[in-house]
């Protein structure tokens, strides 16, 4: 008994160094293993995607706002591209824009492979209005007039010579905004956007700013919200049983990994929780 | 293994490469792609800002019809200017006339739009539960409702903390407790997800092992 808790008590103080070459182990060996997971839509990613498709049997276009960089792209890239293909499978017109500075090269690049793959026309299927700052003045003009404050498009064309903006003069004109961000720029559309105009909005962000967006969807303030790598799974599930994509996207192929990595993580907490109490009590002991 | 030929993917794998070393200790190595993203950031986001919003939105019109329709841009040079005696110290007077100027517009924006989205809409969520349907669903909004009324009961200080309010306070802290823990267990989910990123990136962009 003595040596399991000495082992026990070496294993809490085990050198951080160790910890990380596990981690990374634990996250590399699912890609080279043909084990595959997938994730089983939840009701919140359902609730998206049913949002999605309202928006979708609307006339009106929809405007997507990109606003993730390189730093969060492992986990966002995964959304965007399954809401991007599902709205451009179904032939629905997009306007694209970003709030973010690094977006914009990450925007340019989508739009380029989507429109080699869906045969798009600029202009006529998609625009691409570019940055648009500061974000809250930004949404906010656009809630009455969106050529007042983008006088033109990222490639420099006047709106009024863009004919899809002709079917979308300000923001209530389009069927719904889905925001795919890293940064806080959903709760700026629940100020700007939602409340004075009422629109409809879709969030798509990053695990960790799901617990500040949950609100907002408990009171309705937002029509869908997907967060998270294991979300983006979900919904690439279930876009491939759609039909939309022949395959499973890179939030699917992570799934092994993420799951070991949480599995590896816990057994870690456990060790240095259990090592923790069993020392104290053994000074305790030895305190009396 | 098939080794990447572009050799921008060598330079990214290099550089991710050299920012994990601080995992390590820290280092030259790590310095260096520290000092290179702080410094492209800075390059990059100066230059998108100037062609996207300077030159477009205000030096072009200004040049083109300056006294005419947009003679009104020149209130924005002058705010600029008046944001750059901050290093004047003599003039430190216009620099804080801009900054109030921005904060009153900022209030002005805020204020009023906050107080409906995240006050009155939220309370009007929390107030209009839905009892009906699905058990969990059911079970769901009563803790909902019980936590939100707990948590509000435990920073209120006016009445000490025992008898009803204290158990009250006590079931608070614990809400608040729970809501802690997911918004780590999130994070850490976030940060998993970087790494997966950057392994994936190493593993099928430049040592490509996998397909």
């Amino acid at each position: 008994m003595k040596r399991v808790i000495d082992r026990l008590i070496a294993l809490s103080r085990i050198d951080r160094r160790v910890i990380y070459v596990v981690m990374l182990l634990v996250v590399a060996l699912p890609f080279v293993t043909p084990v595959r997971f997938r994730a089983k839509a939840s009701e919140e990613t359902l609730r998206f995607d049913r949002a999605l498709d309202a928006a979708i049997a609307s006339d009106a276009p929809v405007i997507v706002s990109l606003d993730f960089g390189p730093q969060t792209q492992a986990e966002l890239e995964p959304i965007f591209l399954a809401v991007l293909h599902k709205l451009f499978f179904h032939k629905k017109k997009v306007i694209l824009l970003n709030f973010i500075v690094e977006a914009s090269a990450l925007a340019r690049q989508y739009l380029h492979e989507m429109e080699q793959e869906y045969d798009l026309t600029y202009g006529e299927d998609y625009a691409y209005l570019g940055l648009a700052t500061p974000y809250y003045i930004a949404i906010y003009a656009m809630g009455t007039s969106i050529e007042d404050f983008f006088h033109e498009d990222d490639r420099g064309t006047p709106l009024s010579e863009i004919p899809l903006m002709q079917k979308v003069r300000k923001l209530g004109d389009a069927a719904a905004v889905i925001d795919v961000a890293s940064p806080n720029l959903p709760h700026h559309w629940v100020n700007f956007g939602v409340t004075p105009y009422k629109i409809d909005l879709l969030v798509g962000a990053t695990a960790v700013k799901a617990t500040d967006y949950y609100p907002y969807l408990q009171a309705e303030q937002i029509k869908g919200l997907i967060a998270g790598g294991r979300a983006g799974a979900e919904l690439e599930g279930l876009i491939k049983d759609q039909g939309v994509r022949p395959e499973f996207g890179s939030a699917t192929t992570s799934l092994a990994s993420q799951s070991l990595a949480l599995l590896a993580i816990i057994v870690f907490i456990v060790i240095g929780n259990v090592g923790y109490f069993v020392g104290r009590t053994r000074r305790q002991g030895r305190g009396r | 293994m098939n080794l990447a030929s572009d050799p921008y993917v060598w330079v990214a794998a290099i550089l991710t490469l050299c920012v994990f070393s601080f995992l390590y200790k820290d280092n030259p190595f790590f310095c260096f792609a520290e000092h290179l993203v702080v410094g492209l950031a800075a390059g990059y986001t100066f230059c998108t800002y100037w062609q996207t919003i300077f030159l477009p939105e205000l030096i072009t019109p200004l040049w083109q019809d300056g006294m005419g329709s947009h003679a009104h841009l020149w209130i924005s040079v002058v705010i600029c200017f008046m944001w750059a005696c901050k290093y004047i110290d003599r003039a430190q007077d216009l620099f804080r006339c801009a900054l109030a100027f921005w904060i009153a517009v900022d209030l002005g924006l805020f204020l009023p739009t906050t107080m409906s989205a995240r006050v009155l809409e939220q309370i009007a969520g929390t107030v209009n539960l839905r009892l009906q349907g699905d058990w969990t669903v059911i079970l769901g909004n009563l803790v909902l409702f019980v936590g939100t009324i707990a948590s509000l009961t435990y920073f209120y200080f006016s009445k000490a903390h025992k008898g009803v309010v204290g158990a009250a306070a006590r079931v608070g802290s614990w809400t608040i407790m729970v809501g802690f823990g997911a918004t780590f267990s999130y994070v850490v989910l976030s940060r998993i997800y970087l790494l997966i990123g950057r392994v994936h990136f190493l593993m099928r962009d430049w040592l490509g092992i996998v397909e």
